[in-house]
């Protein structure tokens, strides 16, 4: 009955168009508090690995998601606090500061466009920001068609200038029917090259929403990957104001669980 | 418990310029919800001629131990912060780090700094904890931080013919080393209340400016060279300041600007028979800007004016004009960090050109290979240290 159900399913979204899974894909529920522990796994194009924790928090309103990493492991980074307002305004830049124990002060620090380098990883700020959402502004969609029950989704650049503020020319993705979240995604590069690949290993229900809790992040050129692991993700509604602002960074430590 | 530390070796024309070793164990508690203790000691040893800084400027409450020639136990902080809901109070040994500019001080003069090896270290400013209250929060719109230490330490400079001995008579009261007996002792006020250092930051923010206001009252952290009647001594007289920060994004940058005068700044005179001071004002304004470019590369750079505002015949010059660039590029998998930097004195032409490389070794060890390189004249803020420059090789570690 089950298998019926998502024979049926799929038969119906097959027939969707591109727009419109795009925009089903943007109007997943996201919760608007949770917190996690969350570890990257470095890896250089020789295979050697380099390990980050850091715990998690986030707060999305309908105008902005605020992001919290405060870094526990290594030693010679902890404690080290990262604070992102993402503004959803496309005219609005969004703001970022750090602290580093070791300057004692709250900083402000430009933010890099989307196709910067999130924290070392192979991750951008714009993949980060975009929580597995494609922006509606930025690509032309267009249906693929179902490969192993999945809809395939394949986007293109509006323009050239958009390819490099994402970094992206385009994808192409394999979205479950029934999350909406894209469980493969090829990059292309400006030029059309293969850039990277974002295979989600799992992903996982909290509160109403679906999140990735593992995933893994290769890029084509360099051979580098960055594999990404979300534990312990909760609701955390209710969350100290002062946890996501940029004055108190510095006690980041003491309030977040 | 948590326990960092660094090994480090420098050389010069002369070879071997520092042998140092530096552990600082620290300990944090949440004693309860509202309520979180951390101590933390600096233990360091140096057998070399980048030794650890002379002892005269430290408040007897605030001086390290000494142990045998060559090391030191200092306490290094130790604080109680209570969260009081809006606002936290901070009781015990402390730094407070104002300001918004890299590496330069302008309203950041809370703390006294360690300068035993100049402007060459890392990170900088290396502000010395001295007991203090600090109480901060938010009324509305408004940020708070008020701060206040009852000892008087001023800053640590290097001791006598040590490597970054302050030689340029600006700093030596107009004299020139080995005129006079120029190496006098410091006139701390350091009794309890002698000569309290109270400051106030009040904040806000314009759309997406941050604005702070800053006024600081206390002893000079410099010091100027004096004849107290029997002998020369360094003295600190109090000194009272106003200061502004202002810090904006525009675009992918961050703008940054700074000044602060100070009313009363004593100054030595040109030197005659005796050295002479006087007081003036000085108006010090900085501004600069961060930015990423060419792919991840960070980019800092500033200019910084220190003018006199009076009409004294000083040793030091009426105006200093200083610029800073600072580079900073990850490699690889944030394995590699490679750090470029310039500071640079108008009007003389000094400078110093700074270069690290840093390698993340396994587990909690770190490799930073370095330069230092001095340039210019020796009157100035960064010639007289040409003798100074040097290689460097670290060994950090952080458990």
């Amino acid at each position: 009955m089950l298998e019926l159900a998502a024979v049926c399913l799929l038969a119906v979204t097959q027939a969707m168009s591109g727009e419109a899974i795009a925009e089903k894909i943007a109007n997943r529920i996201a919760d608007d508090e949770r917190t996690g522990q969350i570890t990257f796994t470095l890896r250089d194009s020789k295979g050697r690995e380099r390990e980050r924790t850091a715990r998690l928090a986030v707060r999305e309103t309908d105008e902005v998601s605020r992001m919290l990493l405060l870094f526990d492991r290594p030693a010679n980074i902890r404690d080290t606090a990262f604070l992102s307002f993402d503004y959803v305004a496309p005219e609005a830049a969004d703001e970022t500061w750090l602290f580093l124990p070791s300057t004692e002060r709250v900083r402000r620090i430009p933010s890099t466009d989307r196709s910067g380098r999130f924290m070392a990883t192979e991750l951008t700020y714009g993949d980060v920001k975009d929580d597995f959402k494609f922006g509606l502004a930025d690509y032309d969609f267009e249906a693929g068609g179902e490969k192993n029950g999945r809809l395939v989704l394949i986007g293109t650049s509006k323009s050239p200038q958009v390819a490099r503020e994402t970094g992206y020319g385009g994808f192409r993705a394999e979205i479950d029917p029934e999350t909406w979240f894209p469980m493969l995604i090829d990059f292309a590069d400006p030029e059309g090259e293969p850039l990277k690949t974002i295979e989600v290993n799992e992903v996982q229900r909290v509160g109403d929403s679906w999140t990735a809790k593992s995933f893994e992040v290769v890029n084509h050129k360099t051979g580098r990957s960055t594999s990404v692991r979300v534990d312990d993700s909760r609701v955390a509604r209710g969350l100290s104001a002062t946890l996501f602002d940029a004055r108190d960074l510095d006690r980041a430590g003491s309030q977040l669980p | 418990m948590r326990l960092d530390g660094e090994l480090r070796m420098a050389a010069d024309g002369d070879g071997v310029a520092q042998t140092y070793a530096l552990l600082r164990p620290e300990l944090r508690e949440e004693l309860s919800a509202w309520l979180s203790f951390r101590a933390g000691v600096r233990i360091e040893a140096a057998g070399s001629r980048t030794g650890l800084g002379r002892l005269d400027g430290f408040a007897d409450a605030e001086q390290p131990l000494e142990i045998g020639d060559d090391a030191r136990l200092e306490l290094d902080h130790v604080t109680l912060e209570a969260d009081l809901g809006h606002s936290r109070l901070t009781l015990g040994k402390q730094t407070v780090a104002w300001g918004v500019l890299d590496g330069v001080r302008i309203t950041d003069g809370f703390n006294p700094q360690r300068l035993t090896e100049w402007v060459a270290r890392e990170p900088r400013p290396d502000r010395i904890p001295v007991w203090a209250a600090r109480l901060r929060g938010e009324v509305g719109r408004l940020s708070y931080d008020f701060a206040a230490a009852p000892f008087g330490s001023v800053t640590q400079v290097a001791a006598p013919g040590d490597a970054f001995e302050p030689v340029a008579p600006r700093f030596r009261g107009g004299y020139e080393v080995g005129v006079t007996a120029t190496n006098p002792e410091r006139d701390v006020p350091g009794g309890f209340g002698e000569s309290p250092r109270l400051g106030a930051r009040i904040g806000t923010s314009f759309g997406r400016t941050d604005a702070h206001l800053v006024a600081l009252s206390g002893p000079d952290l410099e010091g100027v060279v004096r004849f107290n009647g029997t002998g020369l001594e360094v003295a600190h007289d109090r000194t009272t300041m106003l200061g502004v920060d202002l810090v904006r994004p525009a675009g992918a940058a961050v703008l940054r600007f700074e000044a602060a005068y100070v009313f009363d700044q004593p100054v030595n005179l040109r030197p005659a028979s005796l050295p002479m001071d006087d007081e003036t004002g000085r108006l010090t304004v900085g501004a600069g800007a961060d930015w990423y470019a060419f792919g991840e590369t960070y980019f800092n750079a500033q200019v910084i004016i220190d003018q006199l505002t009076s009409d004294v015949d000083a040793v030091r010059p009426d105006r200093d004009v200083v610029t800073t660039l600072r580079v900073r590029r990850d490699l690889g998998t944030d394995r590699w960090t490679l750090m470029a930097e310039s500071l640079h004195t108008h009007g003389t032409g000094d400078g110093v050109l700074r270069t690290e490389l840093t390698r993340q070794l396994g587990g909690p060890w770190t490799a930073t290979l370095g330069g230092d390189l001095f340039y210019g004249p020796r009157q100035g803020l960064f010639g007289q240290f040409g003798d100074a420059s040097r290689v460097t090789l670290s060994i950090g570690f952080a458990l």
